[in-house]
């Protein structure tokens, strides 16, 4: 085990990133910090800035405008970092898939780790994926 | 001489990707311009290729917060083309679920502004309080969010009488709580520091801008169209529309906390009064026609113009959600202000953002000796104490 | 309900409205690009309307304009109608006295690419910089 795996093994900083999400998948992130799911238990926490993330947390179908900020961001996350694609909307564009300004889904920009499906995932679902990824890494 | 100071696109304290310039002259906000479009999916060109029926669930996928209002609008918006009559069951059921998301969008918002503030504690609270309604959601409708409840005519399932007791139940303790959490942020000397007088958006602005909801009232405009033009169960139950004339973000806060006390109201005489019968009148076709359904959401007046060509697609649906109106009235507000103040000027317009139980304080025998209520109490003692002193 | 708006309309524009009464709370009134900015002027400052919002819309007769003024002390929508020639639609602007059009004017420019004389900030507001300036995304000409 390296130094990284070592790291990843406890305390997963996540960065939030919204490309273009109804905002369900992003309340439902912020529901895993609140005290019914608890997210901190796991030493998970949400960072303010992508240069602390060791994981990505995207959610959205990718409109064509935030394409450039979305690989931005992630050219500027420290490496190795874990995608994870949130929602039928990162997963695939899911409904969203047939509209004019649709430049997704995630993993066409940016590689993804882990996919989270659902409209919107639940805490419990979200919360499991990552813990899967933490086995993954 | 002004300085460009950026917010944004991903900003950790902003939901949803949006970049602000803020033109600052040291710590006054000069000006402010807001670049949008990067959650712009083309939902209105998808609508036009998607039957009615599946409409509605696009519509719901709008706003994750406001997905009961989205769908019920445009529901209203076919039924103001079709003339049908909604059964009696299904306007009940429909403002039940409308507002039981009303209360977890308003609770959502009071944990952000005080995330924003820096009062993680609010943000805790506000969220822990907010899960039993997401719960009630869920066993009303089968999902915490997106519910797909309304179809054009009425309501998609029915609901076995054996839960009404439990959301009944949880209602009267969110009343209890939200009463609480309103004395602790409305008398809490610190908040009002932050609020009161900061982010003025006159009357006359209000108006000028045409904003919308608790921004609106907020700044004593009376406008709600649950009661300007009752749709649902409005017009028979009992219940006020609060307007608050502070004109702050003060006043913003208090319409929205105020307002949950008055939905839990017509939450619980929706469920007393809840009449039997049929939960849909069937809509066979949508004839050619235009139709308009307009209902206050959460963050105000959810907007949905239909025009049909009678062929099972729209050939235009127009949405525009609350937002789009609230958020030029940033700019008045804005002005003049210092930079620390701007993000939670902004938040207060939309953005829809708080553990005590959780917390025990130990004895020496190492058993909890102080639980929540005692810290509560606790609470209010010292800020009783801040205030004789200040 | 509504009648006392469109009576008002009536009296001041005579002929020069087209009046249609979809329902008790729903109305709808064609006018010609030339009475466009004094009838919404007259809805927004002597009616006291609210403009809810607007739409445009691209139909065999030109762009459609569909402002909607809503009138909450009653509980009405108000609509007011003007078809704008292609391919260059072009109209006066609210926000010179209204602000509450700046948005929706400039979300119409975006997508319908109608020119907004008079208007004090005619950028294109959703859609992506990447796009050419003659990018319209629900013009249906193209």
């Amino acid at each position: 085990m390296g130094a990284t795996n070592w790291g990843f093994k406890k305390s997963l900083w996540v960065f939030h990133l919204n490309a273009g999400a109804c905002n369900n998948c992003d309340i439902e992130v912020l529901d895993c910090l609140c005290p019914k799911y608890d997210i901190e238990r796991f030493g998970m926490k949400l960072v303010g800035s992508v240069k602390h993330a060791d994981v990505l947390l995207v959610s959205g179908s990718v409109p064509r405008k935030v394409v450039p900020q979305l690989i931005e961001a992630y050219e500027q996350a420290p490496k190795p970092v874990a995608v994870v694609a949130l929602g039928a909307c990162g997963c695939t564009g899911g409904i969203f898939k047939d509209g004019y300004n649709f430049a997704g889904p995630i993993d066409k920009h940016i590689p993804v780790d882990a996919y989270v499906p659902g409209c919107p995932p639940r805490p419990e679902a979200i919360i499991d994926g990552i813990v899967k990824l933490m086995g993954k890494l | 001489m002004s300085t460009l100071i950026p917010i944004g696109p991903f900003h950790p304290v902003l939901e949803e990707p949006e970049y602000i310039s803020l033109y600052v002259d040291g710590e006054t906000v000069e000006d402010a311009d807001i670049d949008l479009g990067r959650i712009h999916r083309g939902i209105e060109l998808l609508a036009q290729e998607k039957t009615y029926d599946q409409d509605t669930f696009l519509v719901e996928r709008i706003c994750g917060i406001c997905s009961a209002s989205h769908s019920w609008a445009a529901c209203l918006a076919m039924e103001d083309i079709v003339d049908v009559v909604i059964p009696d069951r299904a306007r009940y059921l429909r403002t039940i679920v409308h507002e039981l998301e009303r209360l977890h969008s308003h609770m959502l918002w009071v944990g952000l502004a005080g995330h924003i503030l820096g009062y993680w504690t609010v943000f805790m609270w506000g969220w822990k309080y907010r899960e039993p309604v997401l719960d009630c959601l869920e066993a009303i409708t089968g999902n915490r969010n997106n519910y797909a409840w309304y179809c054009p005519g009425g309501v998609r399932r029915d609901v076995a009488d054996e839960i009404w007791p439990g959301v009944l139940k949880a209602m009267d303790e969110f009343a209890v709580q939200t009463d609480m959490l309103l004395h602790a942020i409305l008398d809490d000397p610190v908040i009002l520091g932050r609020l009161k007088g900061v982010g003025i958006l006159t009357t006359e602005d209000a108006i000028a801008y045409g904003t919308l909801g608790p921004t609106a009232r907020g700044s004593g405009v009376p406008i709600d169209v649950r009661r300007d033009e009752p749709y649902g169960a409005y017009s028979e139950v009992d219940w006020d529309v609060m307007v608050q004339d502070g004109c702050d973000c003060l006043a913003v806060a208090a319409v929205r906390l105020l307002e949950m006390l008055e939905s839990v109201k017509i939450i619980k005489q929706c469920i007393e009064k809840l009449p039997a019968g049929p939960i849909a009148t069937e809509v066979r076709e949508i004839p050619r026609g235009e139709g308009i359904g307009h209902i206050e959401a959460p963050r105000g007046e959810t907007f949905h113009f239909i025009r049909s060509n009678g062929t099972n697609m729209p050939e235009r649906h127009k949405m525009r959600a609350p937002t789009f109106n609230n958020i030029p009235s940033f700019r008045p507000r804005v002005k003049g202000e210092s930079i620390s103040d701007a993000v939670l000027i902004f938040a207060v317009i939309d953005p829809c953002y708080s553990c005590t139980e959780r917390l025990a304080v130990l004895g020496p025998d190492g058993r909890p000796y102080m639980k929540g209520k005692d810290l509560i109490a606790l609470s209010h003692a010292k800020t009783e104490e801040l205030r004789k002193n200040s | 309900m509504s009648k006392q708006v469109l009576d008002g309309l009536k009296a001041k524009f005579g002929d020069r409205v087209d009046i249609f009464e979809r329902s008790e709370r729903r109305a709808y009134v064609t006018v010609s690009n030339d009475d466009w900015i004094p009838v919404t002027r007259h809805m927004y400052e002597e009616a006291k309307g609210r403009l809810a919002t607007a739409t445009g819309s691209d139909r065999s007769t030109g762009v459609e304009l569909l402002y909607h003024f809503a009138f909450d002390r009653d509980g009405t929508v108000v609509n007011i109608r003007t078809t704008l020639p292609k391919p260059f639609p072009k109209i006066e602007s609210l926000t010179t006295y209204y602000p509450a059009a700046d948005f929706i004017e400039r979300e119409i420019f975006d997508f319908l690419g109608v020119e907004f004389t008079g208007h004090h900030d005619p950028r294109k507001i959703l859609s992506s910089h990447d796009r050419p300036a003659d990018f319209h995304a629900m013009r249906r000409d193209e």
